[in-house]
């Protein structure tokens, strides 16, 4: 019943499920709304450091994963579509050229990945990052970009 | 009691398929340099067995998660002793490694880790010589079953219940909008607007509320598991969630009732 109270989807916030939360969590967690609400944006993450130029990490794992869905990409495929969801759920759109002053837990998530994943491809932390996160409705008529110039001392 | 055998070895068989996948991707989730980003939140105690893999640092830790799972799960492939134990095994390390992984997670791996825990119920299928033993015994086993069963169940359910409640899915435009975003796709249906995608919207809507009823029904019960069967293929290679499409199809182990001569 707790469970059924827990993972039970509702338009509005359900007052039961916080109660049940302590004896659900973590060990029955379970929410089966699944594609519900209808994902409608795709991203871009492009990233630019040690003097290379700018280009799209996010769709170079989707295209890998895309070409072979057993070819290993699936954990690195899912963890950025996540994190870029959340933090994309976590701002404003709108355009800006910001330098990042913390305070945004979502970003530092996704952050971390890139740092990461860029330092486990080629070996070494990139130097002089620089990331811009689009997010675009995937019907492809409004766009909105983040700047971050990863690391550089706030003004 | 042979119910729930195939259920075991299918699930054996996946842990195996994860844990491969798994020490390939050591360095990327499990090593000090991994993508996994951790708070230093403060748990409930009773979350702690939980998460000891999340809040340690160590290498060795996550080496012993990893390959206990996996001997452990080969143990099940190959032997039919001790079998409760050896889910309790199981699921104990999943949610640890669920918990650590969280970002690469998909409602496929939840489902994996609760059908691991009903298997704790399930019966070694062994004489026991004590008649009390016995009957705890076969009354634990069918407890298990039923608790498998009602657990894929409301996932179809509940899938179809918040799917009732969205606009998107109730005006047919849902799988199509879908198929737009990439990384849930592939190229060739990225401007699929046609009705291919609004059939299957409302065949999904269908299939997953009134599953809790159609499958019990003999008559059509293999076609439309067979019709599971091909929906899931379609999201583990369309939509490209692999794990989620397989572990579904598994589950459908527990509806299989296995002929009995009379």
């Amino acid at each position: 019943m707790a469970v059924l109270a827990y993972a039970f989807p509702t338009k509005e916030e359900n007052k039961l499920k916080s109660y049940v939360y302590p004896y659900v969590y973590p060990y029955f967690h379970q929410s089966w709304s699944m594609f519900v609400p209808v994902p409608k944006q795709n991203f871009n993450i492009y990233v630019k450091y040690d003097g290379s130029e700018w280009h799209d990490m996010f769709s170079e794992i989707v295209l890998a994963h895309q070409r072979n869905r057993l070819g290993g990409y699936e954990n690195l495929a899912l963890s950025f579509s996540s994190a870029v969801r959340y933090y994309a759920s976590s701002v404003k759109n709108e355009n800006n050229a910001e330098i990042y002053k913390g305070g945004n837990t979502n970003y530092d998530v996704l952050e971390k990945m890139i740092v990461q994943y860029l330092k486990l491809k080629n070996g070494s932390a990139p130097e002089n990052l620089e990331i811009i996160i689009r997010t675009g409705d995937s019907y492809g008529d409004r766009y909105h970009s983040h700047y971050y110039p990863v690391g550089k001392p706030s003004a | 009691m042979e119910e729930g055998k195939w259920l075991r070895k299918l699930l054996a068989l996946f842990v195996i398929y994860k844990s491969i996948y798994w020490f390939c991707d050591y360095n990327l989730l499990f090593s000090a340099q991994s993508i996994i980003y951790k708070n230093e939140r403060v748990l409930p105690i009773w979350q702690w067995p939980a998460f000891i893999l999340f809040k340690s640092h160590s290498l060795f830790l996550s080496i012993a998660f990893l390959s206990s799972t996996f001997l452990t799960a080969l143990y099940v492939l190959f032997s039919g002793k001790n079998l409760r134990i050896a889910f309790f095994i199981l699921w104990f390390g999943i949610v640890n490694i669920n918990n650590h992984v969280y970002c690469a997670l998909s409602g496929g791996d939840y489902l994996f880790q609760h059908l691991l825990f009903f298997c704790i119920f399930l019966s070694n299928n062994e004489q026991k010589q004590n008649p009390l033993y016995s009957s705890l015994d076969t009354a634990l086993h069918n407890l298990g079953i039923i608790a498998l069963r009602m657990q894929v169940c409301l996932v179809y359910f509940l899938a179809g219940y918040a799917k009732l409640l969205d606009i998107d899915w109730m005006n047919g435009t849902a799988v199509n909008d879908i198929f737009k975003v990439h990384d849930y796709s592939l190229p060739f249906l990225y401007n699929s607007d046609g009705a291919f995608g609004k059939e299957l919207n409302f065949l999904v809507i269908g299939y997953q509320l009134f599953f809790p009823v159609l499958v019990w029904v003999q008559k059509i019960k293999k076609w439309f598991l067979l019709l599971g069967v091909l929906q899931h293929l379609f999201i583990a290679f369309i939509i490209g969630l692999p794990s989620f499409g397989f572990i579904m199809i598994i589950a459908y182990a527990i509806f299989y009732t296995p002929f009995k001569k009379t």
